[in-house]
């Protein structure tokens, strides 16, 4: 008998609302937006909290600038998560040095419920969760383990990704998805089968060149037309 | 840990409307590092909180075994030379030890555990 499962729900009792930022495809910014979401709320003094759980390739402590081999989540009864710019991050990366950790299925789902089991969050308007590419075993855990938690469905106007989306919106997940977010738009082009899909359109996002200057540097990433645009779909989200 | 084996425990109780333990196994594997004595007091310590009697608390060790998913090959823990520097970050999350482990044959990341990971309920006798 597995005792963790039973933690989870306890240790997310005082998060008022959990997110989960999903994609089918690699590379359509999902990473960019879980942590700019995050950032833009702490902004907005909410407390928030933002969990990687793109486990074999972490990726959120590049964007919020932290050094995971010098960072350790505090030890108290569990882990507490490390303070970032005004908000509560926890990553795998802090155990893995920041390194790539390869793993089979069954192992992606022990960190899963690992990370669940071990972090104490405390008290949270929001908590964002970044996600590996796909609908595998973290998006299926998070189904199961946090019933109430929303995906938002990010996407590029392109073809492959909106097809994506689609698939996902016939799955038993699609009901879970709160919203989209069309990312890298080019001359304003939102595709067509987004309607298709019957998701709410939460905001769409210019091809950003900056973005990439500001990877590090949550203050300058809040100043970006990206932000901004995460604001947007912020209010339409809590609205 | 010990919050959750408490939890957990109850809460198969409390279904079947009892708060006695005739015996409580529970499987302690060598990879994560748990401290045997300080699991045991807090585990102790929770159940009579929740007012639950346990006869029979018993800790059982289980040595790890890995088995190579490339060559084939099984590990015991000691073979695979993790740094002892690591072992706070696999105590905490087991399956980081990839990141630090190879298999001492072939030198492939890809190792499965066979037993040994972590802490979990073995039996449980009402």
């Amino acid at each position: 008998m597995d005792p963790r499962p039973l933690i989870i729900s306890e240790r997310l009792k005082d998060v008022k609302r959990v997110l989960a930022v999903v994609s089918g495809k690699g590379g359509v910014g999902k990473t960019l937006v879980a942590s700019t979401m995050a950032l833009a709320l702490a902004e907005r003094r909410v407390p928030v909290g933002l969990l990687d759980l793109d486990v074999t390739n972490p990726s959120c402590h590049v964007v919020l600038g932290v050094d995971p081999s010098k960072e350790t989540p505090p030890e108290d009864m569990g882990v507490l998560p490390v303070s970032v710019h005004g908000l509560k991050f926890m990553s795998v990366a802090f155990y893995t040095r920041g390194e790539a950790l390869p793993l089979r299925g069954v192992g992606v789902d022990d960190v899963f419920k690992e990370m669940l089991a071990i972090t104490r969050w405390g008290r949270l308007e929001a908590l964002i969760i970044d996600t590996p590419p796909g609908f595998g075993d973290v998006i299926l855990d998070i189904a199961n383990y946090i019933p109430d938690a929303g995906f938002i469905a990010v996407t590029t106007p392109s073809r492959l990704s909106v097809e994506s989306l689609r698939r996902l919106a016939k799955t038993h997940l699609g009901g879970r998805v709160v919203g989209v977010i069309v990312n890298m738009v080019w001359k304003g082009y939102v595709p067509e089968g987004l309607g298709e899909t019957g998701f709410k359109l939460l905001t769409t996002i210019p091809y950003c060149t900056e973005l990439e200057e500001y990877l590090g540097n949550p203050g300058m990433l809040l100043k970006t037309e990206f932000a901004k645009r995460m604001g947007e779909a912020l209010d339409l989200l809590l609205e | 840990m010990a919050e959750a084996i408490v939890e957990t425990v109850c809460g198969y109780l409390s279904k079947r409307g009892v708060d006695k333990v005739a015996s409580l196994k529970i499987a302690v594997g060598e990879l994560q590092s748990v401290d045997e004595g300080i699991l045991r007091f807090a585990v102790e310590e929770l159940f009579k909180g929740r007012g639950v009697e346990v006869s029979s608390l018993i800790f059982e060790k289980e040595p790890a075994v890995f088995r190579c998913n490339s060559c084939g090959r099984t590990w015991r823990l000691e073979d695979l030379g993790i740094p002892e520097d690591a072992r706070e970050a696999v105590h905490f999350i087991p399956e980081v030890f990839h990141v630090f482990a190879r298999c001492p044959h072939c030198g492939s990341q890809d190792l499965e555990i066979i037993q040994g990971r972590g802490v979990y309920i073995g039996s449980l006798e009402l």
